[in-house]
């Protein structure tokens, strides 16, 4: 979620990251120490298609980037990366998976899971409301009620928040990752009946 | 070659080893994104190899900067990539062909250590590079469309390969307009 009405970004999303064009990552954490491990990401997963001429399996990435934070907890002296990820990707062995890190390079593989502030509150809320074989829009529609009801503002609005997902893309049937426009952001807090309504003018 | 807001990129189909034919359908032209291709001729395996690391590189500047590569500064790319190699390079001469900034046609070719060469109509590589010279100057003309431009870079492919024992087996080209991407296989002499 954004920082404020004066935070200006030139990138689409402030906490979530494109690894490559079948696997995304949300960060919680200290935001220097993800930008270097996100670009470990990019140049492992990149340079494993440059071998074997095929998008690396998820788990794969997950393993590789967590290796690299257990060293840190392990050798030399210097601190831990203070990063938790979501990984969300699909592959063709495993289809649609989602992996959850945390600084000591632990990862798990999850069905829903969350990282970040209150994130006990949205873990044990998602183990209530989850159910096996949702459709993309009531996963959506529970993301959002989960941060509605663990985020600390008041209101929520567009702009305090950043969606974006990983899907099979219809028509192509390619994997994508898209990043939720603020105007499709807001039709769907709206269909989801968490806005506000406008005051009387 | 390029047209009126719209460019074309062909070549052969042959893949030989001095005198045999080893395949009739390999790939020289590639993708690296929708409005940029680059065709490389020379050493099959150089091609190839080059081609994944061209790939690799402009992967992770789409990832970083959120955007695709313009031809210019791809073009700067591959050059500085070859001559990183200058003392045991790639065999390989790129033709890079691409839309830029407000869909405007950009070429260039570069030899095999990445000496740049911007032209405004055509340029050429391979073993029939004369020939290709020659066919392009006599049939080229500034601003066609993209059926002329078809036409025009079909024939003079398929007259200069048969001048040449080591290219031919018919012909690949794809048109790039800022809407669409047509390719085509042509059917030349299979010799």
């Amino acid at each position: 979620s954004p920082e404020g009405r004066l935070y200006q970004s030139s990138r689409s999303a402030e906490k979530m990251y494109k690894i490559d064009s079948h696997l995304a990552c949300a960060v919680a954490g200290i935001m220097s120490d993800a930008n270097i491990l996100i670009n470990t990401a990019r140049l492992h997963a990149q340079r494993y298609a440059l071998s074997y001429q095929e998008p690396i399996p998820v788990e794969q990435l997950v393993q590789s980037l967590c290796d690299t934070k257990q060293g840190y907890t392990q050798f030399g002296g210097l601190r831990p990366f203070g990063v938790s990820f979501l990984f969300a990707g699909w592959d063709k062995n495993h289809g649609f998976q989602l992996y959850m890190s945390d600084p000591s390079g632990n990862y798990g593989g999850w069905k829903a899971a969350a990282v970040g502030a209150n994130s006990q509150a949205a873990q044990s809320m998602l183990k209530q409301d989850y159910k096996d074989g949702m459709t993309r829009e009531e996963a959506v529609a529970l993301a959002l009620k989960v941060l509605s009801k663990t985020m600390d503002s008041t209101s929520l609005t567009a702009d305090k928040l950043e969606l974006a997902e990983v899907f099979v893309q219809p028509g192509t049937g390619e994997v994508q990752y898209q990043v939720c426009s603020p105007d499709a952001m807001g039709k769907l807090l709206a269909k989801a009946g968490l806005t506000q309504p406008a005051p009387e003018a | 070659m390029v047209g009126k807001n719209c460019f074309a990129i062909a070549s052969d189909r042959r893949l030989g080893v001095q005198l045999q034919t080893v395949a009739t359908d390999f790939q020289r032209v590639f993708k690296i994104h929708g409005k940029l291709y680059i065709g490389l001729s020379g050493l099959a395996t150089d091609a190839q190899t080059l081609y994944q690391r061209l790939a690799f590189k402009h992967k992770l500047y789409q990832l970083r900067e959120e955007r695709d590569m313009k031809p210019e500064t791809f073009a700067s790319l591959v050059s500085a990539l070859l001559y990183e190699k200058r003392f045991g390079p790639y065999f390989c001469q790129p033709i890079i062909a691409g839309l830029g900034e407000k869909d405007q046609p950009f070429i260039c070719t570069m030899d095999c250590i990445g000496a740049k060469e911007l032209a405004k109509d055509f340029v050429v590589s391979g073993t029939a590079s004369e020939s290709l010279y020659g066919a392009c100057e006599s049939m080229y003309k500034p601003d066609m469309e993209p059926e002329e431009l078809f036409e025009t870079i079909s024939q003079a492919l398929l007259s200069s390969v048969d001048r040449d024992c080591l290219s031919g087996w018919g012909g690949y080209v794809l048109i790039v307009t800022p809407t669409e991407v047509q390719e085509r296989v042509l059917k030349g002499r299979m010799d």
